[in-house]
């Protein structure tokens, strides 16, 4: 049984968190894992929308989540986390636009700043799960339908009344029907 | 009902200061309020946040109430029903603020003992386990004989917990004492209490410990401990030390997250927790204060 | 040479028959658990062919091993199902749905291939352009990709204020409107009940 670290405080990361990390077959080692997810991670920064694999895309969604989340916390004067930054991001362009474009986008989310959705199998060629893992706020089309309330567009309010129109008619008829039957 | 009492707010993404300049492992007493920053970074103005009773360094104070920060261990019920045991103890002794360094005396129940307690000093070398499960290990020499003794924080059969002097070292564990020579781990079992200045941070030792000749319990030049002096080996030995370190680690932020508990789950359970335990410590020190009356007795 | 001769019969005799040795020395038959395997007795004719019962209980130790190899047949059959022997259900599927945009099946919880394709190529384009134009400079804006027109088309004037903006000399696809009251590239038809103008 372990006691929880005390000397470092972090920020809640609002995604999924695995209880063990994934290995990721590396040769290299452990050391070889963190140069893959460094290189994964750098590539979110710069494209901000990456189709991959689903176990990398899974592991790099944390430490992209965590690099903000302590960028977001201790900002650019903070000198250890200057050196993650450092370590994480391989091009320097990127440090920039972690602190300068990243930080005030994502200052005041509710929600995590990364989305990452299943891709569709590209069935017989790979066979490993697909996914497509990107930054919120990203510049590119939408992945998902924006689901609007399609309630409100005119035709469906117009059908909506044509359709009101259509059974009251119907009932009308079917009473008069009715009581002319009562009658006879 | 705690929640209600104590006002507490849950802290919104923006609205979270930003500690550029501060300390992450403070010694400073401990800050009631919490200074707001007025603008983000985006320059946006943000509310200035309500003062926080809860001080931010009871991590340091209580660790043993964060929970075992395992996610497959967790549960969020059996963690409530020990913090109110653990609670519930303290009302009964007083387990005070120590850490790793500290000189502390222990009176546990002992039915075989004259006085039915037995007391023992010494230096406290490891602190292990959360919740009702947590321990510490006090190490003495006794007649020039190396001795530990491991007690659980919420064993009932405990009568008192001392502190003799409150001190950090400069690690987080003592265990190179055992590979000491015994003049670091000998305590004096008479020994006084060492009272603070009120408010003051806990001082640390920087005390360097020279360890006797190998062979040791542990390759201590493996571990990067700060508080042992020059091993005093062959450079292979470094050298090896070398090949096996892993300086990533520390880079590794998923690592660092998983042993962690985060900082908004912190605040939920001192919260819940701290009104009661300020309570019982108010308590105490208005005891303590209290001047005890004496009943003269005949002299014959 | 007479004495070597007859140490070579007395070392033939003794491979050959070591129960006659066994009676020599002990006065009585060998015991029956004594058996040596002799290269005459190797070289014999083979016993004639035991039935399974014989073969599994003949050692007279039965340990639950299997006696033989499963053959290819019979380990398709069990993996894909036989109708007499290892009945499989063939289960339905039920987690292929109908996408409401474009009408393609797509698998639950996946994204619908034909929208994502869609979006990817877009996607794809967008990202090689802001790669050329970015470059390796530090990057302090938000990004922005505009297609032909759409710079000037805004309501609020400075809506691009703090936005770095790259132009495609394309036209917006019809498929990507974020509100669908929006002017599509599609032309209208030349119908004059309902005019859309004005709506975006």
């Amino acid at each position: 049984m372990n006691q929880a670290e005390v000397s470092q405080l972090v920020s809640k990361l609002r995604i999924r968190i695995n209880p063990r990390h994934k290995n990721l077959k590396c040769p290299e080692g452990p050391q070889g894992r963190l140069n893959k997810l460094r290189k994964t991670v750098n590539a979110l920064f710069k494209y901000e929308r990456l189709e991959l694999n689903y176990t990398l895309a899974d592991e790099t969604r944390g430490y992209a989540e965590r690099l903000i989340s302590e960028a977001i916390r201790h900002g650019d004067t903070h000198k250890p986390t200057m050196e993650m930054a450092d370590y994480w991001i391989e091009e320097k362009q990127l440090i920039h636009k972690l602190f300068k474009v990243l930080v005030p986008r994502f200052n005041d989310y509710q929600t995590s700043y990364t989305m990452l959705y299943r891709a569709p199998k590209a069935y017989p060629e790979i066979v490993y799960p697909r996914s497509v893992l990107e930054l919120r706020g990203n510049p590119f089309p939408a992945i998902l339908p924006q689901r609007s309330d399609q309630r409100n567009f005119i035709h469906n309010v117009l059908l909506d009344e044509a359709k009101k129109a259509y059974r009251a008619e119907k009932y009308e008829e079917i009473t008069k029907s009715l009581e002319e039957q009562r009658d006879e | 009902m705690l929640l209600k009492t104590l006002n507490f707010h849950r802290f919104k993404c923006g609205f979270a200061p930003v500690l550029r300049a501060s300390r992450l492992f403070s010694n400073s007493p401990p800050s009631d309020v919490q200074q707001p920053s007025d603008e983000s970074i985006s320059g946006k103005q943000v509310k200035p946040e309500r003062k926080s009773v809860v001080p931010s360094n009871s991590r340091f104070i209580y660790p043993e109430f964060l929970p075992d920060p395992k996610i497959e261990w967790r549960n969020s019920l059996r963690e409530k029903l020990e913090r109110m045991d653990m609670i519930q103890r303290r009302k009964h002794i007083d387990i005070p603020e120590f850490y790793v360094g500290s000189i502390m005396a222990v009176s546990s129940s002992n039915q075989h003992a004259p006085n039915k307690a037995t007391r023992f000093v010494g230096i406290c070398i490891q602190r292990l386990g959360c919740g009702l499960r947590a321990n510490f290990t006090l190490r003495n020499v006794i007649k020039h004989v190396g001795t530990e003794m491991k007690y659980q924080l919420y064993d009932p059969t405990i009568q008192k917990i001392e502190v003799l002097r409150l001190e950090k070292r400069l690690d987080d564990e003592l265990l190179y004492l055992r590979d000491a020579p015994n003049e670091y781990s000998t305590f004096d079992e008479n020994m006084e209490v060492e009272y603070l200045p009120e408010g003051a941070p806990v001082p640390v030792n920087p005390e360097m410990v020279k360890l006797k000749p190998r062979p040791w319990r542990a390759r201590w030049e493996r571990k990067n401990m700060k508080g042992l002096a020059d091993l005093g080996l062959e450079d292979r030995f470094y050298e090896r030390a070398e090949e096996l370190a892993t300086p990533w680690e520390k880079y590794d932020l998923m690592k660092q997250y998983r042993k962690t508990i985060p900082e908004e789950e912190q605040k939920e359970i001192f919260a819940e927790v701290y009104s009661e335990l300020h309570e019982v410590e108010v308590m105490r020190k208005k005891l303590k204060r209290k001047k005890v009356f004496i009943k003269p007795t005949k002299n014959v | 040479m007479k004495g070597l001769l007859a140490l070579r019969r007395i070392q033939h005799r003794l491979y050959t028959d070591f129960d006659a040795l066994c009676h020599m020395i002990l006065g009585h038959a060998p015991p029956p658990a004594l058996s040596f395997a002799s290269p005459a007795e190797t070289l014999k004719p083979s016993t004639p062919a035991l039935t399974n019962v014989q073969r599994l209980f003949g050692d007279s130790i039965l340990r639950a091993v299997p006696k033989h190899r499963r053959t290819i047949e019979k380990r398709l059959k069990r993996k894909f199902g036989c109708i007499d022997d290892f009945y499989k259900m063939l289960m339905p599927r039920t987690d292929l749905l109908t996408c409401n945009q474009c009408g393609h099946s797509y698998q639950r919880r996946h994204l619908c291939p034909n929208c994502y394709k869609r979006v990817k190529d877009e996607t794809t384009e967008f990202q090689e352009v802001i790669e050329k134009e970015l470059g390796l400079e530090p990057i302090e804006q938000e990004v922005v990709v505009l297609y032909k027109g759409e710079r000037t088309k805004q309501p609020v004037e400075g809506h691009w204020n703090g936005k770095r903006i790259i132009e495609l000399k394309r036209e917006k696809p019809s498929w990507f409107c974020r509100n669908l009251l929006q002017r599509t590239t599609i032309g209208n038809s030349d119908s004059k009940d309902v005019q859309p103008s004005e709506l975006a």
